[in-house]
């Protein structure tokens, strides 16, 4: 089922539940209940978004809900200030508090927010006690008056719906986030920080959007909390509260749309029905729970719709077209820069890692419309060259001006939408996404649409969209994998992950292409195509860097190469000059007495007789 | 090769993932002490052929017989065991760790009980492989790529193996390494090793393998003595780029 579709099911079939839910006159506590569980669903959904997409974990979530219920029960007591903006005031507490919590913890990944966020989950609730005049201690704050909005009083049974659609509003904003080129940024962040900044991504800006925006649904949360409950107190806002939280997520399913509902549905009515156990409630609870993440270890909805996946999938193969097809290369490339113009001037680039000079006083001028071939042996520091030029590393010294402009101290993010792109020695693909969602955050930087376009899913959202996709399938058709499309991009082999690579690189239109062994895992067939593509490529005035260990393609291609040994040049020119200096032949060649690769233009193999 | 009895034997092999069937119904041996080589174009299904003899995918479907032993479905630390090594795609070292403990971990499933023989094989590989000796205390990952490859295969070596499995050894290499590592899998083979060996470069594969498999879509194409292939029409169009 296509995520939109599920999208509109869920809202329809939740709508009609809730009505009928009504229609059978439940008591007053029943209607309370189910109030509270959506609002807690809430704060899941808004969890999730950081969780499944973004792929960092928060233990403070608990924390981000009281503040939302504090500073919106603090403003209608002491301030008289009315329901709306009370709410309103208390989202904006909560995301602002997530925006300062994540910027310092987002540069790195791993357990770093989730420790943040258990600290500062553990101050918070220990500001809630000690502030009396504040937030009234221990006791908390009391008679808070009920909500009102335009004339109407928020009673238990319309603030049900108050809840409900508040519910269905934070799950549309996820959801189109979620399935957005926002939601993909996420994605591709979570694995592949690398790949994401390569792309133009900003990895910490994208994690910090999606921590501001769980923690501003949290702090939604809190607020329609404080208005139905009528009184907060420190309990609520426990550690253990925290972890209910990410349970409802983990249990409902990572990363699915129903999941963090159906979480918090269990989290919520299960110790209901435990509580007639009395004093082994928490026992029962927490076996139930382990019970349950035992036989379905996706969480609910995750298990179910991945054994649904199995149950229809059939064994199909799926065959590479010809490539490349330089007929499908988009109109956004073709063209450019006119051939032997500088595109990158690189100056006495010196790196050192502690005692190890990697690249030493390295200069190359790069001309548009050519090929720089640049060989070496393995660890002279041709990869490190291209960290240095792509904005990885930062040089020890020299100097590097890329279009005109010098690139000293800007992120890899900012030269690649400048146009500059790369791809890794070992191929650094979204593996958990689709082929063709790779080539989509490739283009993620053409993105004109707003956020709010984007969420209120406006009519500019929607073309938008069906032109980058039209455009990324272009150049999927350029390399011949269309047919791959909506395959998981882990799947494919490794030879077709680096065409893969080379396409989404693409996407950025780049007027500089770095490209880091391409052809290794390539048969020779496939290197053929591959020098087709090279040189449609260079023939739209882009300028390409080839680093390679099949010497014949790079002599072949390049109208430069560059010899590198222990970080130094050692060569530089046109390749049959390089290719006959007896230092090249002894640094990288070797004696060619046992084997020599396949070629035109050299000796066969031992064995295989002469052409 | 003869009527010798096979070390493995492959027969209907599948391997499927998600929605791509990438191996269907393939059909391999290897003799004792064999050195065997596998090409084929990307997407054939080399790897994924090569992972489930090493156990790292669950085949799904065929019969995998090791030492005329059924080892269809065993896991790859029990492979191991029995005596297959594998020289994973991309050497797949562990890059925080030094390199004295990436050979030791080769030898994981004997070092408990056999410490001197431990000793005796590390003390081998590091003659194979001077350059690791150079950098034993030395953290995997600031290898170069070419020493990463010598580990790898010095690593599976150290499980003592009767078949070793390595996927792509060319991979990312200068002809310079690729020259000096080759001499040394052809000794290993002399002394009684058997080597499956992938190799994308067929040139390499054709010249240093007694017989060779060509795979394509997921099954075998042709199979035959090296130096037969290696003339082969077939093989010359798709996989040596030679013009005739």
């Amino acid at each position: 089922m296509k995520p939109h579709h599920q999208f509109w099911l869920i809202l329809i079939l939740g709508f009609a539940g809730l009505y009928l839910f009504r229609e059978l006159g439940p008591t007053n506590y029943a209607i309370g209940v189910l109030t509270r569980c959506m609002i807690l669903a809430i704060v899941a959904v808004g969890l999730n978004l950081l969780i499944g997409q973004a792929g960092l974990v928060s233990l403070g979530q608990a924390a981000l809900y009281g503040i939302g219920a504090y500073v919106a029960a603090w403003l209608t007591l002491r301030a008289d200030v009315p329901f709306l903006p009370a709410v309103v005031s208390g989202v904006v507490a909560a995301g602002l508090m997530g925006a300062a919590l994540a910027y310092p913890s987002v540069r790195v990944r791993g357990v770093y927010l989730a420790v943040i966020t258990i600290a500062f989950g553990l101050v918070f609730q220990n500001v809630l006690v000690e502030w009396v005049p504040v937030t009234g201690g221990t006791l908390g704050l009391t008679g808070i008056p009920r909500g009102e909005v335009f004339g109407v009083r928020l009673t238990r049974q319309i603030y049900f719906w108050v809840a409900a659609g508040s519910l269905a509003a934070s799950f549309n904003i996820v959801y189109a986030l979620t399935y957005s080129r926002y939601g993909r940024a996420m994605r591709a962040t979570a694995q592949s920080e690398n790949a994401a900044s390569a792309l133009g991504i900003d990895v910490a800006r994208t994690r910090m959007f999606a921590f501001v925006v769980s923690a501003s649904l949290a702090g939604l949360a809190g607020a329609l909390y404080t208005f139905l409950n009528l009184f907060v107190n420190y309990e609520t806002f426990t550690f253990f509260q925290s972890v209910s939280f990410l349970l409802m997520v983990i249990f409902g399913g990572i990363g699915t749309l129903l999941g963090p509902l159906v979480g918090a549905g269990i989290l919520t009515y299960v110790p209901e029905l435990f509580q007639d156990f009395r004093e082994w409630q928490v026992f029962f609870y927490g076996a139930m729970l382990a019970a349950v993440m035992f036989l379905m270890p996706r969480g609910i909805v995750g298990t179910i719709s991945k054994l649904a996946v199995w149950l229809t999938a059939r064994p199909q193969t799926r065959d590479a077209k010809p490539w490349p097809s330089p007929a499908a290369l988009p109109v956004t490339m073709v063209g450019g820069h006119v051939e032997g113009t500088v595109v990158a001037e690189i100056k006495r680039f010196t790196i050192r890692f502690g005692g190890l000079t990697a690249v030493n006083e390295a200069s190359m001028s790069i001309k548009a419309g050519t090929v720089h071939g640049l060989i070496g042996p393995n660890g002279a520091g041709k990869s490190s060259l291209l960290n240095l030029m792509s904005g990885f590393y930062q040089p020890t010294s020299g100097t590097m001006q890329f279009l005109g402009a010098p690139t000293a101290g800007i992120a890899s993010s900012h030269l690649a939408r400048r146009g500059l792109a790369r791809t890794f020695q070992n191929t650094e693909l979204f593996g958990d996404m689709t082929v063709l969602e790779n080539v989509l955050v490739g283009l993620h930087c053409q993105y004109k649409a707003t956020l709010a376009e984007t969420i209120l899913r406006l009519p500019r959202f929607f073309t938008e969209e069906r032109a980058m996709v039209g455009e990324a399938t272009q150049l999927l058709e350029l390399v011949g994998l269309t047919d791959y499309a909506d395959e998981l991009a882990r799947n494919l082999p490794f030879g077709h992950q680096r065409r893969l690579e080379i396409a989404r690189a693409l996407a950025l239109r780049p007027k500089l292409l770095l490209l880091d062994e391409p052809a290794a895992g390539l048969t020779h067939g496939e290197i053929e195509q591959l020098k087709e593509l090279v040189q449609t490529l260079t023939a739209q005035g882009i300028a390409v860097v080839l680093v390679e260990h099949h010497v014949d393609m790079v002599m072949s291609l390049s109208h430069e190469v560059t010899v590198l040994d222990y970080g130094q040049v050692i060569a530089s020119g046109e390749p049959a000059a390089v290719q006959y200096d007896p230092k090249v032949i002894e640094a990288y060649f070797g004696t060619g007495d046992l084997l020599v690769p396949a070629s035109e233009n050299e000796r066969p193999p031992v064995v295989a007789g002469s052409a | 090769m003869g009527e010798q009895k096979s070390l493995l034997e492959v027969s209907d092999l599948r391997v499927s993932y998600g929605r791509i069937e990438a191996v269907r119904t393939l059909s391999l041996k290897v003799g004792a002490g064999e050195f065997v080589g596998v090409i084929g174009s990307n997407g054939a299904g080399k790897s994924s052929t090569m992972r489930a003899i090493a156990g790292s995918v669950p085949p799904s479907g065929g019969r995998i017989e090791f030492k005329g032993a059924d080892v269809t479905s065993l896991p790859s630390y029990e492979k191991v065991a029995r005596g297959i090594a594998m020289v994973p795609e991309g050497r797949m070292i562990f890059g925080n760790q030094t390199v004295r403990d990436n050979l030791l971990l080769g030898a994981y499933t004997r070092i408990g009980h056999d410490k001197a023989g431990v000793a005796e094989d590390m003390e081998r590989a590091l003659s194979l492989f001077p350059r690791l000796r150079e950098r034993l205390e030395q953290l995997g990952a600031s290898l170069s790529g070419g020493e990463q490859q010598m580990l790898a295969i010095a690593r599976g070596l150290l499980s003592r193996p009767k078949l070793l499995v390595i996927d792509e050894l060319s991979l990312g290499l200068a002809p310079k390494i690729i020259e000096q590592i080759f001499p040394i899998l052809i000794d290993l083979n002399r002394q009684g090793l058997a080597v499956l060996l992938v190799e994308q470069m067929a040139s390499y594969a054709l010249a240093v393998t007694q017989r060779t498999y060509v795979m394509e879509n997921g099954s075998i194409l042709l199979e035959g003595p090296s130096q037969e292939l290696a003339t082969d029409r077939r093989v010359l169009d798709a996989y040596l780029g030679r013009r005739h």
